[in-house]
């Protein structure tokens, strides 16, 4: 193959440049020698005469030596090669130069490329399962219950299945906490109970035995003894049974029931989440199915090829019309009431749930600062190029052309943006290992993050960018206008001459103002939103509180008052502790019921009456403990009784709405089922379903920020737990404990997990935490953008200083001889400082004013992150571009004074 | 003086690889043979010997190895590669048809 031997000889001709040379030379030598020998032998002439005569027939040997190179076919790579030695050569000449300018651009690469890394695993890439792009989750809203976004019923579920064609496979799943028995005693542990079709779409394999199977589905619900199958997770395998290969076929004890292990998954696998330790075999049956009833199941499925979500929302719209009829509940009064809609998502915008939107922000503040970084170089590319001037004015007399300068300006860019491109590589891993350790735990897929193949390629592409652009740059400023004469005489550029120059570093400076304006105005308003929403009074102090997280397996439940009410005393026994409360789910955790209610004189009122109220059982003393104010009624205080049967509290927001003509103490509620009627309990001794007592509010506590810090304090009921019980149809099988104590509230911990256990060692400990930690977690994601942005912004700052002043001490340097002459002729020293001062300004302003509308423009990309700041906050914009006017104002200060006190004889004399 | 023809590029190709048909030979033994082959007729400036040699082994036609030479003395052989041997005789085949051509239409009357 010709192709091949060609490039070979080109490899060689390349690597082994001076022994081919040896070789031509020496194969010249020899054919002059036989030459000069055969016309010795064939003139007889005299040695030296046939020498001549053989060297003049020869020609001139430089020409045939050109032609062979020339017939190598590298001489352009060659000359490259030897451009990139030269500058090379220069460079470690001007170290200084080669430094800064190395780790300036390394800094702003290895940001960039550490930040696109981690876009790149958990943005960018596909999930990891088969054909992830086709993945959906179905929701429902269901504005008639006041539910924005719920999951699907049993009915809606088996409905959508069974005529649905555009969505393959629909799978779905519930999630809980249950109680795995163990000889330490018991565990809280995290479950999944979901059928086999969830595996199979999404291609899971197991490492050990197998995935349960519809085959494996043989026993009834009402068979407490029947031993389900279950798959364990691959981590909670190793931690809690150590890796025994034997575990295949073991039984547990799961909430009391028995539960079969049947495989173990994989290492990486963790659907719906990472946390997911069990998953329980479960089969939606159609008998007890209803269309209404609850909406609990996650579904997700595979689109199939070719349909959109949108053509698969719109079917299953249709679908669900037919839905009439099918079950009991499904009657057109019911659906007319419920407006039940499908909502269909891609499972990856699911999973990311917003973290795409935090992280192309940090991109993007990270590529403002690459191309702050790359102005700051790129100056020192403009100001090292005059230095050059006299050598280039040299090359270009001998003979250069524009080509050969470009090469060697190419040369040096792509050495010096190889070099901090590399260095960039090498920050970045350690970059990467810091943003991973930073950012909140929220953030989905971070166990993947990795350095591979992709970073090296965006960040070589960076390089090649940074080589282009330095190297245009550098051009730009001298093959336009070097004039030969004046500059080889004067050595360095005369008085006045240079315009060009200063206003490519005056552009320079001005883009660095502009892009450090842009970064500064999101970092000051994401600082702001954090300022805003850690400053917001979540409804309780959370300083000095310790929370226990407690777990009742279901043989205690009938206990389960006499339980937690002991264990609630025994924490109020810790040597340290002033006070001690509970409540079955703690705010900003994400957890805990909600069901509808209704005030009883307000029967029919219209509008929303029903919507779903957070639902709470609370251990008498959480408010005092949480130092939630108490505004009307009684708190349940330890040991209060009220005067009310069944008396519970509700927030302020609550009392607002049901009870606004009106005080809320005494007035009464009742509880609805999901089909709007007041709940009913089956009484054994006049065997008919009896509606359950009303509750009567005994009292009003101010509103708790439950859901998240951002959303309004919510609707909430609490129910005591006392004797005699408050509400007999629902048992708690949670509570978390709140301690509060003027010492470290972990310092008690050991205390309290002892409380539990001996109180009773059924009881499982899913979590002991300190409140603050909790509320510290609800801020994390805002913290971890302000604090990421501050130090960009910050970064930012510095170069965009650094240049403003290197420009500025620059222009002083360069301008001695005419300052000089300015003092000479009279110019006072504030005038002279006035110019130099004038100049920064002119540059700065110009670069804040376009800084500015980047920034407005940038910043209305950030509302949707922002937390009680507006987008276009006028004290911020103000703000950031007072901030560099300063900056640039001290910056220019020195060289400002240093011109003022120019001695105009030693200025002159200088030129 | 012997009368001297001047040479096309493509021709002395062709005779360089007919030269090295004979056996294998180094640059200067190349240009004598060439010489003597055609009585003087044809002179190969060594300007265009080298060059040439270097053009056909970039085409794969030739190769090239050090040697030691019977006189004892150091020479770089040139010799015929597969490519070469079968490219020589689509060159010779193309050169007869061309000066036949070329020969009938001079020889018309």
């Amino acid at each position: 193959m010709l192709i091949v031997h060609r490039l070979r000889r080109r490899l060689r001709a390349l690597l082994h440049r001076a022994e081919l040379e040896r070789e031509m030379q020496e194969e010249m030598r020899l054919h002059l020698e036989e030459e000069t020998e055969f016309l010795m032998r064939t003139r007889g002439v005299s040695r030296s005469e046939a020498s001549r005569l053989a060297h003049v027939s020869f020609g001139g040997v430089a020409r045939y030596e050109e032609h062979g190179r020339d017939t190598r076919g590298v001489r352009g790579l060659e000359e490259f090669v030897r451009d990139v030695r030269l500058s090379l050569r220069l460079l470690v000449r001007s170290r200084v130069f080669a430094v800064v300018a190395v780790l300036t651009l390394a800094l702003g690469i290895g940001a960039l490329s550490a930040t696109f890394t981690v876009v790149n695993s958990v943005v960018l890439q596909p999930l990891p399962y088969p054909a992830a792009e086709r993945l959906v989750m179905v929701r429902h809203a269901a504005p008639g219950l006041g539910l924005e976004e719920t999951g699907l019923s049993s009915g809606t579920y088996i409905h959508y299945r069974s005529h649905g064609t555009l969505i393959e496979d629909l799978a779905v799943y519930t999630e809980t906490t249950l109680n795995l028995a163990g000889e330490d005693g018991a565990e809280r542990i995290h479950v999944t109970r979901a059928g086999p079709e969830l595996f199979r779409l999404l291609g899971v394999q197991p490492v050990l035995g197998r995935v349960y199977e519809e085959a494996d589905w043989t026993g009834s619900e009402m068979d407490l003894n029947w031993t389900i199958s279950i798959l364990l997770a691959h981590d909670f395998w190793q931690q809690r049974f150590g890796g025994d290969s034997t575990i295949v076929g073991r039984v547990l004890d799961i909430n009391d029931s028995p539960r079969q292990v049947v495989g173990v998954l994989p290492p990486g696998f963790g659907f719906p989440r990472r946390e997911t330790q069990v998953w329980v075999m479960n089969m939606v049956s159609g008998d007890r199915a209803s269309f209404a009833r609850s909406f609990e199941y996650s579904a997700i499925g595979r689109l199939r090829p070719g349909a959109s979500v949108s053509d698969a929302q719109a079917e299953y719209e249709r679908i669900l019309s037919s839905i009439e009829g099918v079950y009991g509940d499904a009657t057109p009064s019911r659906m007319a009431e419920v407006q039940l809609a499908p909502v269909i998502l891609p499972l990856k915008e699911v999973v990311l749930g917003g973290a795409d939107r935090v992280l192309w922000t940090i991109f993007g503040s990270m590529l403002l600062l690459l191309l702050v970084a790359c102005a700051n170089v790129g100056n020192l590319f403009a100001v090292r190029g005059e230095n050059r001037a006299r050598e280039v004015a040299i090359r270009t007399s001998l003979g250069a052309g524009r080509l050969a300068l470009a090469r060697l300006f190419v040369a040096e860019s792509l050495i010096v943006s190889v070099a901090g491109a590399a260095l960039g590589l090498v920050l970045a891993r350690y970059a990467i290992g810091l943003l991973v350790a930073l950012s909140p735990v929220q953030l989905p897929r971070l166990e993947t993050v990795r350095l591979d193949a992709s970073t090296v390629v965006f960040t070589a592409a960076i390089a090649i960018l940074a080589t282009s652009l330095f190297g245009l740059l550098s051009l730009l400023r001298h093959v336009r206008r070097v004039q030969l004469g004046p500059v080889l005489r004067a050595g360095r550029c005369a008085v006045g001459a240079g315009h060009s120059h200063r206003r490519m570093q005056d552009a320079m400076v001005a883009a660095q103002v502009a892009f450090t304006v842009a970064l500064l105005i999101g970092t000051a308003l994401m600082l702001r939103s954090y300022t805003r929403l850690v400053g917001v009074d979540p409804g309780f102090t959370a300083a000095g509180v310790l929370t226990v997280h407690v777990g009742l397996p279901y043989r205690l439940a009938g206990r389960h008052r006499e339980l937690y009410q002991d264990v609630a005393e025994r924490m109020r026994g810790i040597p340290g502790v002033t006070s001690v409360g509970g409540v079955s789910a703690l705010p900003l955790t994400g957890g805990g019921a909600e069901h509808p209610l209704r005030a009883t004189d307000l029967a029919g009122r219209g509008g929303h009456a029903d919507q779903p109220v957070a639902f709470r059982f609370i251990a008498p003393g959480y408010f005092q403990t949480m130092r939630t104010p108490l505004l009307a009624g009684s708190g349940f205080r330890p040991g209060e009784t009220s005067e009310y049967r069944y008396p519970v509290i509700i927030s302020e927001t609550l009392a607002r709405r049901l009870f606004s003509d009106g005080p809320a103490v005494g007035r009464q509620l009742v509880r609805l089922n999901p089909d709007g009627e007041p709940v009913a309990m089956f009484d054994r001794t006049t065997r008919t379903r009896v509606p359950l007592p009303p509750y009567t509010v005994a009292g009003v506590v101010a509103a708790i920020r439950d859901e998240s810090l951002q959303a309004q304090g919510g609707e909430a009921i609490y129910i005591p737990i006392i004797e005699p019980s408050v509400e007999r149809s629902i048992v708690p099988t949670e509570m978390t404990f709140t301690l509060r104590s003027a010492r470290p509230p972990l310092e008690l911990a050991a205390a309290a997990r002892r409380a539990v256990f001996d109180t009773d060692p059924a009881l499982s400990i899913a979590g002991i935490r300190a409140m603050e930690d909790i509320v510290a977690d609800a801020t994390a994601r805002e913290r971890f953008l302000a604090g990421l942005l501050l130090t960009a912004g910050a970064a930012s700052l510095l170069l965009g200083t650094v240049g403003i002043y290197g420009t500025a001490a620059y222009t002083v340097r360069r301008r001695t001889p005419e300052i000089g002459m300015r003092v000479a002729l009279g110019a006072s020293p504030r005038t002279v400082m006035g110019m130099v001062l004038r100049e920064s300004l002119t540059v700065v302003l110009l670069g804040s004013a376009v800084g500015l509308a980047l920034g407005l423009a940038g910043s209305r990309l950030l509302s949707s992150l922002l937390f009680d700041v507006s987008a276009t906050d006028p004290v911020v914009m103000a703000g950031v571009t007072a901030l560099l006017i300063i900056v640039a104002l001290c910056a220019s200060l020195a060289p400002a004074r240093r011109a003022a006190r120019t001695d105009p004889t030693s200025a002159l004399r200088a030129e | 003086m012997t009368p001297r023809a001047e040479l096309l590029q493509g021709t002395l190709d062709l005779l360089i690889l007919k030269t090295l048909v004979l056996g294998p030979l180094h640059g200067w033994g190349i240009g004598k043979r060439i010489e003597r082959l055609s009585d003087d007729v044809l002179s190969i400036g060594q300007g265009s010997l080298y060059p040439a040699l270097y053009r056909l082994e970039d085409r794969g036609l030739v190769r090239s190895e050090w040697a030691v030479s019977e006189e004892g003395r150091r020479v770089k052989l040139y010799s015929l590669t597969a490519a070469g041997r079968r490219s020589f005789a689509a060159e010779q085949a193309s050169w007869r048809l061309l000066s036949n051509a070329v020969e009938q239409v001079l020889n018309a009357t």
